[in-house]
């Protein structure tokens, strides 16, 4: 009886409390998209580099992290992978031998992170072959000998780049609409190979006014970076016994993943060949990369199999990502924090429009309560309605904001724009938002709670009313 | 006929051949000329960059390829410091901190006291002639002498990181006087030149060593040969780390 009294009483000035509604309902649309926004991207990060370099679990020598060295490899590496392969709860796992070493090009010279793998079982585990970026990139195969994947970061230190303004390069600038008229100006440098970003940029300065060069330079630079392919690149790297082995590589194969720290140490190459070169037999292994059924169980795993190789170091993918689970715990107090404060404000806007019509139905309480309605049972009509109302408008503000998360959860949000920051911090430049059942229940708890609180100030004002004089009033 | 053209087959080839043979020929000639058994030697190091300029001078002894030890003599800044050269390995001893620091594999590509040249070339100065394919490509006169431009190319399965390098080497005397060296792309990457032959010792040989790097504008080194004495007699046992150690009070055999 007092749900539906109240109910009416929303709606006897629809527009009044279809403003409200509207106002609450974009509100909470709004910060349920952004929390959604900010919920993809960290999932999508997780998901991004649990692919790219983590995997669920990893296994290594205690003193791994210390000091990679290949004499502290895995000792028992085929009974652990025989073991881990019998579990029903792992899907996939790759050994590796991973080591320090210095690349040497004719021009430049870098330190490395050389990642010997077994080709074809990385692929199970991570999806470096799927980062190649070069058209005629290849990835390793089981027979790779002396041929070396390097990242795009790496070719630029080791300058295995060269620049050339080109007809596929105009053809590009022109599909970004780009202006004809500059394009015009860079015809008398097409074709020409340019070693180094520094004189490429030179020769832009010449036939673009300053600018022009201040506002394309970057743009046009960039996309006429070319790398090159099947050279020749010298990794020197100190074997079993310490002796030093120089060696050359051919790269096959230039990749990109999101994570820029990643991309500035690792390159990768056969682990069969490479154990060769640092005398050890091929089975040999620093480290092995594990993926579970789910993130999920992947701690249970952990702590499973850290029980059974006490002379291991196990790690979870939390534990080798620390930073996952900083940023987990701290967007959930950031979703709570912004919904709270959108709804701090919009409780301003409840408060006006349930005082408002109790100062308008002051006649009309002062009728209900002499003829005997309870003061309490005013208090609650009072407070239903502002519950009602932050209720419905929060409702729909739920539904639009999860409708448009899931639109774009669907088809992604280009942010390219901004990708060269973005990605330095390990994020994909699509976003796609991602939401969480949980997560609505406490929107609905907190729009509850503050219906209830904006309703204090007003149920208040109409229990002072004085019913006598309430009837008498013109209201 | 068929003879005729066999024996011609044969001609064609046998010169071809002893062409190449040559090219080999010339290059050993040229490098056993600078480099002898031993030498002793004073040079000046210039390293010229677009802000500033320095100047080192260095004592230097050496027995065959795989020995050798630097003193540097000037700025009093770096007086006192010793290299030590013992085959692949290199160690540096610095008097203002007592102590002898073993190059490691990430220093040999960085410039030798911020040189142009790395440790690695002062290091592994004499591999060139085995890792290369070498090959007379034409003739040129390189500063009023007549050259033989030969090019080497390095051979699979060698560690060379040059695409390839082209030597003008005089024709009469068997000095390098330029070199050039070139990426996998066919771009130049430095040039090395040699000029000021003077008679030294009894030989005739370039005094003067620039190294120009490309990429780098308005960069260079020079090194000016001031004397040196070839055969001296020096032993294996001068190159120790005991020698180092003596810094500036180490006496040098001539």
């Amino acid at each position: 009886m007092l749900l539906s009294l109240s109910w009416k009483n929303i709606w006897r000035k629809p527009s009044r409390s279809l403003v409200l509604i509207a106002a609450i309902a974009i509100g909470l649309a709004g910060g349920v998209f952004t929390i959604a926004l900010a919920d993809g991207m960290l999932k999508q990060r997780n998901e991004e580099v649990i692919k790219q370099q983590y995997s669920h679990l990893q296994l290594h020598h205690k003193e791994f992290y210390d000091n990679p060295k290949i004499k502290d490899s895995i000792s028992n590496s085929t009974e652990v992978i025989s073991y881990l392969l019998d579990r029903e709860d792992i899907v996939a796992l790759t050994s590796r031998i991973k080591f320090l070493g210095i690349a040497n090009s004719s021009r430049s010279t870098q330190g490395l992170m050389i990642n010997g793998i077994n080709p074809e079982d990385e692929k199970k585990v991570t999806s470096v072959y799927e980062c190649l970026i070069d058209s005629s990139s290849v990835y390793l195969s089981e027979q790779s000998q002396n041929e070396i994947i390097i990242s795009t970061k790496i070719a630029q230190n080791l300058m295995l780049v060269f620049y050339q303004y080109n007809e596929k390069c105009k053809n590009e600038l022109i599909e970004i609409k780009f202006d004809p008229a500059i394009l015009e100006k860079l015809e008398p440098i097409i074709d020409i190979l340019i070693r180094s970003k520094a004189s490429f940029k030179d020769s832009l300065r010449t036939y673009l006014s300053s600018e022009e060069y201040e506002k394309y330079a970057e743009i046009i630079t960039e996309q006429s970076s070319q790398y090159s392919l099947n050279k020749k690149i010298i990794i020197r790297f100190n074997d079993i016994d310490g002796n030093l082995v120089d060696e050359a590589f051919k790269v096959v194969g230039i990749y990109k993943t999101s994570d820029a720290m990643f991309d500035n140490m690792n390159v990768f190459v056969n682990k069969k060949y490479i154990a060769g070169l640092l005398n050890v037999p091929y089975n040999t292994s620093t480290e092995i990369a594990v993926i579970t059924n789910d993130l999920k169980t992947a701690k249970k795993t952990t702590s499973e199999v850290k029980v059974k190789y006490k002379n291991l170091l196990v790690e979870s993918y939390f534990d080798l990502d620390p930073m996952s689970v900083w940023q987990n715990e701290f967007i959930t107090i950031f979703y709570n924090i912004i919904v709270a404060f959108i709804l701090f404000a919009l409780s301003f806007g409840i408060i006006n429009t349930v005082l408002m019509s109790v100062m308008e139905r002051t006649k009309e309480l002062g009728m209900v309560m002499s003829i005997g309605m309870k003061k309490s049972k005013v208090f609650l009509m009072i407070m239903y309605e502002s519950v009602m109302i932050s209720l419905t408008g929060g409702v729909i503000g739920m539904l639009i904001g999860a409708f448009v998360s899931i639109y774009f959860g669907k088809n992604g949000i280009d942010i390219s724009m901004y990708s060269d920051a973005m990605e330095s911090f390990g994020m994909d430049t699509v976003m796609y938002p991602n939401l969480e059942l949980d997560f609505f229940i406490g929107i609905t708890i907190l729009v509850v709670i503050t219906g209830i609180l904006s309703a204090v100030y007003p149920a208040k004002r109409a229990l002072k009313l004085n019913p006598s004089e309430a009837l008498r009033s013109d209201a | 006929m068929k003879k005729i053209v066999f024996t011609l087959m044969v001609l064609i080839f046998t010169s071809i051949f002893s062409f190449s043979q040559n090219a080999d020929e010339i290059i050993k000639k040229a490098y056993e000329k600078t480099e002898g058994n031993s030498q002793y030697a004073e040079m000046t190091m210039q390293i010229v960059r677009p802000r500033w300029q320095k100047e080192i001078s260095i004592t230097f002894c050496s027995l065959g390829t795989d020995y050798s030890m630097v003193l540097i003599t000037n700025p009093s800044k770096d007086k006192g410091q010793t290299y030590l050269m013992v085959e692949k390995e290199m160690w540096m001893w610095n008097p203002t901190i007592s102590r002898i620091v073993k190059l490691g594999p990430s220093m040999m590509s960085q410039g030798w006291m911020n040189s142009d040249y790395s440790n690695e070339e002062l290091l592994n100065g004499g591999s060139i002639i085995d890792d290369y394919d070498k090959k007379i490509t034409g003739e040129e006169t390189v500063s009023g002498k007549n050259c033989y431009v030969i090019e080497l190319t390095p051979k699979t399965g060698t560690t060379i990181i040059w695409g390839k390098q082209i030597l003008w080497i005089t024709k009469d005397s068997n000095m390098i006087l330029k070199t050039e060296y070139y990426d996998d792309d066919d771009f130049l990457v430095k040039t090395h030149i040699a000029s000021d032959i003077k008679m030294m010792d009894g030989r005739e040989i370039p005094t003067k060593f620039e190294i120009i790097p490309e990429d780098t504008p308005n960069n260079k080194t020079v090194v000016i040969m001031n004397n040196i004495n070839f055969d001296i007699k020096v032993d294996k046992s001068f190159f120790n780390q005991q020698n180092m150690q003596k810094g500036m009070s180490l006496e040098f055999p001539k």
